[in-house]
């Protein structure tokens, strides 16, 4: 899965233009996605969407500049099963 | 009908009181005739005020046995997807790394407090996140969820939160088939720590192995949602399609787990054993 990566503003003003691109209303009830905090500490990463909800990845992405990273690591969630 | 076998029977809860309600066949019988049902996620229902979705992308499957305890979830990338896949021409929702939620403080706290009986219609395309892919998950509490593959199988576990050691059980076989439509039900009570859970797959018992011995008293989950599909890090998603479910907040006796599995075999196309 590719992630965008970015400190928090970035990657919640990603969220923000997808969700915009996807003409869900701002502060409405869907937005895209939660960033979340990679291993790096302070470096945050996004979801890149590949088409959903009937758009295309181009359609939610467009203006969107950020570098497409594969293979982000994040931090282990509590108890290991 | 499959004929409920007492010999067979896995029920080993002291709660458990054989002939304390009819039997009822599989044609006609619906989930909520039986009392005490806290929640009935039902996918074959393609209704738009069942499953509430943009271009197949779920954000709401409502809860149909009247508790509302509905599954929703607002963040587009972890939606799963309706209209993508079928059990015996039903519809189903198919997870990998989404998750649906139900609220806390629901019906459904500490659901085995007393004693719950739990079904899953489901078909597994891979044992999931970080091989611990999960059925549900209600944090503090409860956990559901697949492990230990090997094959093209896993094995099924519960884990129950208690105050001073977690109660562990999981199937000694690999009883979840990849690609296979299975029906998992799954019945305990966390009174007593001497109780053990009751494994059945596809209606027949499933011998498990108490991997952690409960100690102290059950923890109280009130506080967290029900997850169906993964946890809240969204690292141990369930791979594969979920069909229905059925939660009772009480310990349902040999010929009500009979009749449920008579329906969800009728519906689903699953072979009981």
């Amino acid at each position: 899965m590719k992630h965008y990566l970015g400190t928090l503003a970035e990657c919640e003003a990603i969220d923000a233009t997808i969700t915009t691109n996807c003409g869900w209303p701002a502060e409405g009830t869907i937005h895209w996605a939660d960033p979340r905090e990679t291993v790096d500490t302070g470096v945050y990463a996004i979801e890149v969407p590949e088409g959903s909800h009937g758009f295309t990845k181009e359609q939610m992405t467009v203006t969107i500049t950020a570098v497409e990273v594969e293979d982000v690591e994040f931090p282990i969630a509590g108890e290991d099963h | 009908m499959v004929a409920f076998n007492p010999g067979n029977s896995p029920i080993a809860n002291p709660a458990y009181a054989p002939g304390s309600a009819p039997a009822f066949d599989g044609g006609g019988f619906l989930p909520n005739v039986l009392p005490n049902l806290q929640l009935w996620l039902d996918a074959a229902d393609t209704s738009a005020t069942n499953i509430v979705n943009i271009a197949g992308a779920v954000s709401k499957w409502s809860d149909k046995s009247g508790q509302g305890n509905d599954a929703t979830q607002g963040t587009a990338s972890l939606q799963p997807t309706t209209g993508s896949n079928t059990i015996n021409s039903n519809n189903v929702i198919t997870f990998d790394v989404d998750l649906l939620s139900i609220a806390a403080a629901s019906s459904i706290n500490n659901m085995f407090a007393g004693g719950a009986t739990v079904f899953f219609v489901h078909k597994s395309e891979s044992v999931g996140g970080g091989a611990f892919g999960r059925l549900m998950e209600k944090a503090s509490g409860i956990i559901y969820l697949l492990t230990d593959a090997s094959g093209g199988a896993q094995t099924i576990r519960i884990i129950q939160d208690f105050s001073a050691g977690n109660g562990d059980w999981a199937t000694d076989n690999r009883v979840i088939v990849d690609d296979a439509p299975t029906i998992s039900m799954l019945q305990y009570n966390s009174d007593n720590v001497n109780n053990n859970p009751t494994f059945e797959t596809d209606g027949a018992n499933s011998a498990f192995t108490e991997d952690g011995s409960p100690s102290g008293s059950s923890s109280d989950d009130s506080a967290n949602p029900l997850i169906i599909g993964n946890r809240a890090a969204t690292d141990r998603g369930y791979d594969g399609d979920i069909a229905e479910i059925l939660i009772y907040d009480r310990l349902l006796t040999a010929t009500e787990i009979t009749s449920v599995h008579s329906y969800l075999s009728n519906k689903w196309g699953v072979t009981l054993v």
